[in-house]
């Protein structure tokens, strides 16, 4: 009975010494991101802008001014076509008279649904497949890269256009097609990471002490990967943006929307790219704002999972 | 395998031993606590011929200063204090001049070099190749120079043609000692020559080592660890501790009579086959940070002997013998302190919080 | 020289004696074991006609440790050495021969069985540097092995590991939430055999637990394996090139060269006195920091220490004194 005592009293001393100096609550996680962000500004900064243009992306009906596929007529009478940024218009208006402003706002939504869907299914499916594919090697490895190779062999536009025009044009469609072009070269770099990896003498200890393949690809292989995939994901946004672009510009983009590569299609194809600096700079600037938002992110992340940068 | 007899000096042109001289050598590291002092005031001489054993546990900054020797220290690392080769002060040479000193004053052989050989190319031409660099000769004179240098270093010139996958590690480092020697510099500096060879590999590369001291005659530093390894190549022997020579002298003088506390506790930790009787004891503790180094000797924490003065004051480099020198403060009692470094017991009491623990965690 | 008394015995053609007494005394034995690598021999080696290469790492060992016993295991780099004791814990499969665990026969368990096992049979490896992960906590890495093997009462696992690391004199309150690397070399090899006790196994592997720390650390790290070896009745398999740190941590010692034992027995008597030319060589490699003494250099050169073929040849164990055995040609 002492003995059980006793036993409980040690356990006691034990769970003590083991949660002194350690981040005790359910939140440390959350803390801890939160004391990265204020040391690291840059990261903060990226998190702010991505928040806004969240809000941008939900709220955009209520902030838009116009409808972006009102045609606008000058008080004159005449079609709006490229005014200048004026009281009226705030960034001024295309050559098609349709509001800058209400286009920037509700491209936002287009370029978060299509960047942020099509990065996750990239994200997830190369870093599974490139897992599998280094961790496991041999028949496996073959198999799966022999299809990468092949993916890779075949042009991207062309088949993203043929694709895109049998499934119709859709939203949908457009970031089922980016993914399907997108996840080959993610699988490669991730399976490049785990096969010099997978080599740690660490990874080699855990599986002397016997640990299963699942737990040493989770506990050991995948926080060195996600990183890298991370970062993949972020680069995937930006093809995913341009890409749809790409397919907007060629008459495949989706009628019922807006986006901001659309936007710079059209300045392009209507010769304005030069001279209508309100209809271009606007939509650049928020792609480069957004894809260098979520990079920091994605070094912050990076820092946060590896203490010896943490230091630093 | 017997070595021909080659006497060396013939096979490669003349050239006399380096002198060189260290002064009050600082190196700091920008990290972003601050500044690391890795190395505090180094002076340390290399007379023509002599052969010095560098010495000390990793972070004592041993390979700071082959660094700074070799100027092969980060950018943003700042160096102060004066390395003069032959009189020229490697620190302030141009770009220029480097590359004229660096082969043909100044060899080097580091503790990955094996791995340095080109896999795509026969080990005979990286030889020849680098002699040709620096040297005006032809190409066959060179390539039998080459032949002759590995007959120096122990390899059948024939496996010149090799390449270097097909030799073994041992094989390789040596090979590496070849082409070090191949334009017959007049300083060598080895930096942990044998760390990741077996002791029989280790073996067989010291003893080329001291075989070409013995036959040319150059000025060498070895920078190492390992006290055994000087001891079997070396004549004169420096410690270094936290970012300072705490002792030099004649390698003989300084390992039978060690007067500082911390190259008596290095000895005893080294495990010897030749005596059964004989302790292993490790010194206890760490090195002190070298951001912030403790006032007075740095050694101190670690010390079985401190007084309230040694972590006061800081003790300077006396002279103990006709050419030893001893950073203590205590070099009157050396005698006393060597007889009780011997024993365990003595260290053991220098740590007391490691050994509540083990109190506290001991028995089954 | 001791007089030799001649005690040979010659199992059926495989170098090693037969350990005395039944199975149970030692906590690990293999008979007869052997690991071959085959080089090459994919499929498109084979196609082009390439035959494959069979490196026959450990090719004949038995070997046996008791309770609270550290083994030495001597040789050069390519000795089989590390094959040897990786073959034991299981990370390899042998090629043949057997593996017992207190009698229990493991040389070819897999699944459930093969897990049990690790848990009895632990590594601590070579490079500190390596073998911890550097993103996860010293209580993480030393509780990892826990969690592997499923213990899942969190307050039990602290328990464990706190004793664990108060074990290898790594004060828990002080290191616990620490990372890899801000400990120092000889910390992190404490952490490691932290590691490899917490699951309180019977046998543990060393593969040159020392050879990558400052000399002035080894002989600590050296010392705690022999005490948890005395405490907690430990087989312990040290593997190590340097014959001079094996006589201070061991019983017992086997010198090993291409894949085979060539002497064995005391580690007194064999290092006292060496009889086969290659322990010889490798007690004549060890440097002295003692530089009154000149050592007695027994330069044997390459040629003197038998090369593969004459090892095959020996197959016969001479007892040159009581717990002293040398291969030699029958």
């Amino acid at each position: 009975m002492t003995l059980a005592i006793d036993r409980a009293a040690q356990r006691q001393r034990a769970l003590e010494i083991w949660s002194r100096g350690k981040g005790t609550s359910f939140f440390a996680p959350v803390v801890e991101m939160g004391r990265i962000l204020v040391r690291d500004r840059l990261a903060l900064a990226g998190l702010i802008i991505i928040g806004i243009f969240l809000a941008i992306a939900v709220f955009g009906d209520l902030i838009a001014p116009y409808d972006p596929f009102q045609t606008l007529r000058s008080p004159k009478g005449g079609l709006a076509r490229l005014e200048r940024p004026s009281a009226l218009h705030w960034l001024g208006t295309t050559a098609y008279a349709k509001d800058v402003f209400s286009e920037l706002i509700l491209g936002t939504r287009v370029a978060f649904i299509v960047g942020l869907s099509a990065a996750i299914v990239v994200g997830f499916v190369s870093t599974l497949l490139g897992l599998i594919s280094g961790y496991f090697g041999r028949y496996v490895d073959d198999a799966i890269m022999r299809v990468t190779d092949f993916a890779l062999s075949i042009p991207t536009l062309p088949i993203a256009i043929v694709a895109v025009a049998i499934l119709g044009p859709s939203l949908r469609n457009i970031i089922i097609v980016i993914a399907l072009l997108f996840w080959r070269n993610g699988a490669r770099i991730v399976r490049s990471v785990v096969l010099t990896e997978k080599e740690k003498v660490y990874v080699q200890a855990a599986r002397a002490a016997g640990a299963s393949h699942f737990y040493i690809m989770r506990v050991h292989i995948l926080p060195n990967v996600m990183p890298v995939a991370f970062l993949w994901m972020t680069m995937s946004v930006a093809f995913a943006v341009l890409a749809e672009a790409s397919l907007s510009f060629l008459g495949l983009g989706d009628p019922n929307t807006v986006s901001w590569g659309q936007m710079l299609n059209l300045a392009f194809t209507t010769g304005s790219i030069r001279t209508a600096w309100w209809w271009v700079l606007p939509p650049s600037l928020c792609l480069v704002l957004l894809i260098s938002s979520i990079y920091v992110i994605g070094r912050a992340y990076e820092e946060k999972t590896n203490p010896r940068l943490r230091r630093a | 395998m017997s070595v021909p007899a080659v006497k060396a000096a013939a096979l490669v042109d003349r050239k006399p031993p380096v002198h060189m001289r260290i002064d009050e050598l600082r190196v700091n590291y920008r990290v972003a606590a601050g500044y690391l002092k890795a190395v505090d005031g180094v002076s340390l001489e290399v007379r023509p011929g002599e052969t010095i054993g560098l010495v000390g546990e990793s972070g004592c900054g041993k390979s700071t200063v082959a660094k700074a020797i070799l100027r092969l220290l980060p950018e943003d690392a700042r160096v102060e204090g004066r390395i003069l080769l032959d009189g020229e002060d490697v620190l302030r040479m141009s770009n220029k001049e480097l590359r004229r000193i660096r082969w043909t004053k100044l060899a080097f052989i580091t503790q990955s070099a094996m791995n340095s050989l080109d896999p795509v190319y026969r080990i005979g031409d990286q030889i020849v190749e680098s002699i040709l660099a620096h040297e005006n000769v032809g190409k066959e004179q060179a390539w039998r120079r080459a032949e002759e240098l590995f007959t120096l270093v122990g390899i059948k010139p024939a496996r010149l043609k090799d390449y270097p996958h097909q030799f073994s590690g041992g094989m390789r480092q040596r090979a590496v000692i070849a082409m070090a020697l191949s334009l017959n510099a007049g300083l060598l500096l080895a930096d942990e020559p044998t760390t990741a060879l077996d002791s029989i590999m280790q073996d067989q590369v010291l003893a080329r080592i001291r075989r070409l001291q013995e036959e040319l005659s150059r000025s060498m530093i070895l920078v190492t660890h390992d006290m055994a390894v000087v001891a079997e190549t070396c004549q004169t022997l420096a410690v270094m501790y936290a970012g300072k020579i705490i002792e030099t002298g004649p390698v003989a003088d300084v390992l039978t009579n060690p007067f500082h506390p911390y190259t008596m506790g290095l000895r005893n930790a080294f495990p010897r086959i030749d005596d059964e009787r004989r302790q292993l004891i490790s010194i206890p503790g760490n090195l002190p940070s070298l951001l912030d180094p403790p006032r007075g000797c740095r050694f101190a924490s670690r010390c079985p002997f401190r007084t309230e003065r040694c972590t006061r004051e800081e003790p300077a480099l006396l002279k103990v013998g006709e050419r030893q020198f001893s950073a203590c403060h205590y070099p009157d009692q050396a005698g006393e302190f060597r007889a009780r470094a011997e024993e365990r017991r003595t260290w053991d009491r220098v740590d007391p919080m490691l050994r509540a623990a083990s109190a506290a965690g001991g028995g089954p | 020289m001791a007089p030799m008394r001649k005690k040979t015995h010659s199992p059926a053609a495989n170098t090693g004696p037969r350990p005395a007494g039944s199975p149970t005394d030692f906590v690990i034995a293999a008979t007869g074991l052997k690991k071959h690598f085959t080089i090459g021999g994919g499929i498109i080696a084979s196609l082009l006609g390439r035959p494959a290469r069979v490196v026959k790492a450990v090719d004949g060992v038995d070997i046996a440790i008791r309770r609270g016993e550290v083994f030495g295991l001597v040789g050069e780099s390519g000795s089989g050495k590390s094959t040897l004791g990786m073959t034991l814990v299981r990370v390899h499969r042998p090629t043949s021969g057997t593996i017992r665990f207190r009698g229990e026969e493991v040389t070819n368990a897999k699944g459930k069985a093969l897990k049990a096992y690790r848990r009895h049979a632990q590594v601590i490896f070579q490079d500190p540097y390596g073998s911890l992960n550097p993103r996860l906590t010293v209580a993480q890495l030393v509780e990892e092995p826990l969690k592997i093997h499923g213990l899942r009462d969190q307050g039990e696992r602290a328990m464990r590991v706190i004793e664990a690391l108060e074990r290898v004199l790594m004060p828990p309150a002080d290191y616990l939430h620490r990372f890899p690397h801000e400990l120092s070399g000889g910390q992190r090899q404490r952490i490691a055999i932290a590691r490899a006790i917490v699951l309180e196994p019977q046998f543990i592997v060393a593969d040159e637990p020392v050879s990558m720390l400052d000399v002035s650390v080894q002989a600590g790290i050296l010392e705690l394996l022999k005490r948890l070896s005395d405490e907690l009745g430990l087989a312990v398999l040290y593997v190590s090139h340097d014959i001079a740190t094996v006589r201070y941590i061991c019983n017992r010692v086997a010198v090993m060269h291409y894949g085979r034992f060539v002497e064995h027995g005391d580690v007194r008597k064999v290092t006292a006195r060496p009889a086969h030319p290659y322990t010889k060589r490798l007690m004549a490699a060890v440097p002295s920091v003692d530089p009154t003494t000149k050592r007695k250099r027994v330069t044997l050169s390459e040629e003197e220490v038998p090369g593969e073929e004459a090892l095959q040849a020996e197959r016969q164990w001479v007892e040159i004194e009581a717990d002293h055995f040398v291969a030699s040609t029958p």
